[in-house]
């Protein structure tokens, strides 16, 4: 149903949330701990307090970093925290549960990423990282990529409001009396 | 809700599908005392499960069982029906536009077309018009028989603004099954902006909770949802006589039938008639004329997005209301034969982000997106033309999860379609461009098909039609179509109007044919 292949590349899936055998995120926090670089760099950075809540069991640390900021590179909104570019992540992980040879396709990917960029992708610059996606667009990892992210981020609420879309109305009684026709810069 | 129930053995009516067709027609039939069970595949929705959410709707109601793509379909999901009590009517943004009296007439309006199969309808407008009256008053049709149009909201605004500076005139808030004030127990339009998530007040008509209860209450019906029909079958004398369905529980069971009426949208319709071949059927029932799944029409459709200079806030409102109809006429100097209308459609941030740009990502792209309220969007049909080869076909190794054949959606362009959608596309930018727009964007080959039409249709040959005037099978006396699966050609008008007047009409002969034991 998602953009994991299982269903219609056209619209409005249901995210899945399959139950699925979850590690803790410390993992990725642990990582955090040894002091690698790839905190430093941008445009993703890693605040523990940011990072707490989430619950990985398929991406490890390393790929879901490099996940998070291919996300956000996809579709940069520079307004958003990190956490909600996390939260694609997540949505990944849990595609994983349900489909054993996405992994391998990812981390694939990420390898071939990180090679274009001379072999750490976190260490290397944002431009240099842009060449690296434009090398993959076109292929499967690439589409399950974008549409993952689409469908992860521009359900999020927090985007939502940033680009100003109000989701339901109903509990508002819509908006017959809020605006459906407020349009105030057309020529009378 | 009443608790009728017929057994399996007595030969009642079986109406296949209880979208806008079977719907309409079920209860007509039941409003006339005649004894209707019918079959619907999928679940009936409460209300309560009706919410504010395209996401999740989508997951609830749509036909998500596996459909292969063949030719120019999008991959993987050609087209978009539901699979839900109410069928499509649930999901659909309630746009009625009658066809034109010239539309029935298009082999003799459009003259000899090569590569087509276009001929004229076995009726004509004065035939149908008694029947789309009928079917306005049935639904509440705005800016019909005395109801009133809905206002416009900020999205026709534009529209209406930006059309008329290039000089378009016949511009309004369209004609929509969609109540402006409370009607017929349904609560009025409050502008929510989810027409396409199901109507949470029931502004909306969808058969759900108009024709199904009402036929319910006549004691002559009897709704099984979750039943799917994998089979027609029929006696020695080549008359249907009963169907064979899956219901919930995965058990085969059969109902015994009077006569038949498939209405599960043309291509499961189509899909249907073949899969219930037999020795004395080979090809599929009322596959004699071989035309059974082809002439498969879809309209051309395109999406046109303008960034407009300010905020527009698509989201809000009733989505179909609005309407450019100048367009619409029969005018080859354009370059094409068939119809244009020019329809407002919202969007959620989601399908923009997916098709404004069907690869795009990047700082632009998401700052693009991040204007979202700025957006400002129409939908454009324009009539395809029938052609043998646009067809349906029955997958040679692939089933489904009951064990059916998955049809096989096959669609081509032809060569007038792609001069109608480039002429259209230039036409629709003008009216942004006409508005200081600062950027444009059309959105081609993106949607899959949400009008269907064609597979069973009607003529006067039989030779190359499969239903007579009425939507009986020419092959087979107490078989009937019910769907847009009967239309000899597209117009450009959303097929619906022309379905439920379709089916109201069927029912009127029905009854008579009844009345007089000749069924
Ligand atoms: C997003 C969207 C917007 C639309 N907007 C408009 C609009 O504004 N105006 C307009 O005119 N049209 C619109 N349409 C099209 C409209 O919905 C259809 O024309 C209409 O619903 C078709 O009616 P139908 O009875 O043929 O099929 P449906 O309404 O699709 O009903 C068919 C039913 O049959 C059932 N079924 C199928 N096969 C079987 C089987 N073997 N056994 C049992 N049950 C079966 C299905 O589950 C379904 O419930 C829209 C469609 C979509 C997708
Ligand atoms: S906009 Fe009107 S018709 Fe559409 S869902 Fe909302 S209340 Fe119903």
């Amino acid at each position: 149903m998602t953009a994991d292949g299982g269903g219609p590349p056209f619209p409005l899936s249901e995210a899945d949330q399959l139950p699925a055998e979850r590690r803790e995120f410390l993992k990725l926090l642990g990582f955090a701990a040894t002091g690698s670089a790839a905190f430093v760099l941008r445009p993703i950075s890693l605040g523990a307090a940011e990072s707490n809540d989430w619950d990985l069991g398929f991406v490890d640390a390393e790929l879901g970093l490099i996940l998070a900021s291919v996300a956000r590179l996809l579709f940069p909104h520079p307004e958003l925290k990190d956490s909600v570019y996390f939260q694609v992540v997540q949505d990944i992980d849990s595609d994983m549960a349900r489909r054993p040879a996405l992994g391998g396709l990812l981390r694939d990917s990420a390898t071939a990423l990180a090679e274009q960029v001379g072999g750490d992708w976190l260490a290397a610059s944002v431009p240099e990282q842009i060449s690296a996606i434009e090398s993959i667009e076109g292929s499967e990892a690439f589409f399950y990529l974008r549409n993952r992210t689409i469908e992860s981020l521009y359900r999020n609420t927090e985007v939502w409001r940033l680009v100003g879309y109000e989701g339901s109305s109903i509990e508002h009684g819509g908006y017959i009396n809020r605006g459906f026709d407020d349009i105030d810069w057309l020529d009378p | 809700m009443s608790e009728k129930r017929f057994s399996t053995e007595q030969a009642v009516v079986v109406v296949i599908g209880s979208g806008a067709g079977g719907g309409v027609l079920a209860n007509a039939l039941a409003q006339r005392g005649i004894d209707v069970v019918c079959l619907e595949a999928g679940r009936r929705l409460a209300m309560s499960e009706i919410i504010n959410d395209e996401a999740t709707m989508f997951g609830k109601f749509t036909w998500l069982d596996p459909r292969e793509s063949s030719g120019q379909t999008i991959p993987g999901f050609p087209a978009w029906t539901c699979k839900t009590v109410g069928g499509t009517t649930l999901h659909w943004t309630a746009s009625c536009p009658r066809m034109q009296a010239h539309e029935f007439k298009a082999r003799s309006t459009y003259g000899p077309i090569a590569d087509t199969t276009l001929e004229d309808w076995p009726l004509e407008f004065d035939d149908i018009a008694p029947y789309y009256s009928a079917a306005e008053q049935l639904m509440g049709v705005t800016g019909t028989h005395g109801i009133e149009r809905l206002p416009g909201n900020n999205n026709y605004k534009v529209l209406e603004a930006g059309a008329r500076k290039v000089g378009y005139r016949q511009i309004d808030t369209n004609n929509v099954a969609i109540n402006p004030v409370p009607r017929d127990g349904r609560g009025a339009c409050l502008q929510t902006g989810f027409c396409t998530s199901g109507c949470v007040v029931q502004a909306k008509w969808s058969t759900l909770y108009t024709e199904i209860p009402k036929a319910e209450q006549t004691g002559h019906f009897e709704l099984r949802p979750e039943c799917m029909v994998t089979r027609i079958a029929h006696d020695d004398a080549g008359r249907v006589n009963a169907v064979q369905y899956l219901d919930a529980s995965g058990e085969l069971r059969e109902q015994k039938a009077r006569f038949i009426c498939v209405a599960g949208n043309a291509i499961e319709t189509a899909r249907l008639l073949l899969n219930s071949s037999s020795d004395r059927f080979p090809s599929g029932l009322a596959n004699s004329s071989d035309q059974v799944g082809r002439n498969y029409m879809r309209h051309m459709i395109a999406g046109v997005v303008g960034r407009m200079p300010g905020e527009v806030n698509i989201h809000r409102g009733a989505h179909q209301a609005g309407i450019i109809k100048d367009e619409r006429g029969y005018d080859p100097s354009r370059g094409f034969v068939g119809g244009i209308l020019m329809l407002t459609v919202p969007f959620a941030p989601e399908i923009f982000a997916k098709f404004l740009q069907p690869t795009g990502w990047g700082p632009e792209y998401a700052d693009l997106l991040a204007h979202y309220n700025h957006l400002a969007a129409m939908l454009i049909h324009g009539e395809d033309l029938p052609q043998a080869s646009n067809r349906i076909t029955l997958h040679a190794q692939t089933t489904d999860a009951y064990g059916l054949p998955i049809p096989v959606v096959h669609y081509e362009e032809h060569p007038n379609t792609a001069r109608l959608r480039d002429y259209a596309l230039t036409r629709g930018r003008s009216v942004y461009e006409a508005l200081g727009a600062e950027d444009i964007y059309d959105m081609v080959n993106v949607f899959p098909a949400t009008h269907n039409m064609g597979t069973a249709r009607m003529g006067s040959d039989r030779n190359t039609s499969v239903c007579n005037r009425w939507g009986q099978t020419h092959d087979i006396d107490n078989l009937f179509v019910s769907d847009g699966s009967l239309f000899t050609s597209a117009g450009c008008e959303n097929p619906t109007l022309t379905i439920v007047a379709l089916a109201l009409r069927q029912a009127e002969h029905i009854a008579d044919r009844v009345k007089r034991g000749e069924l």
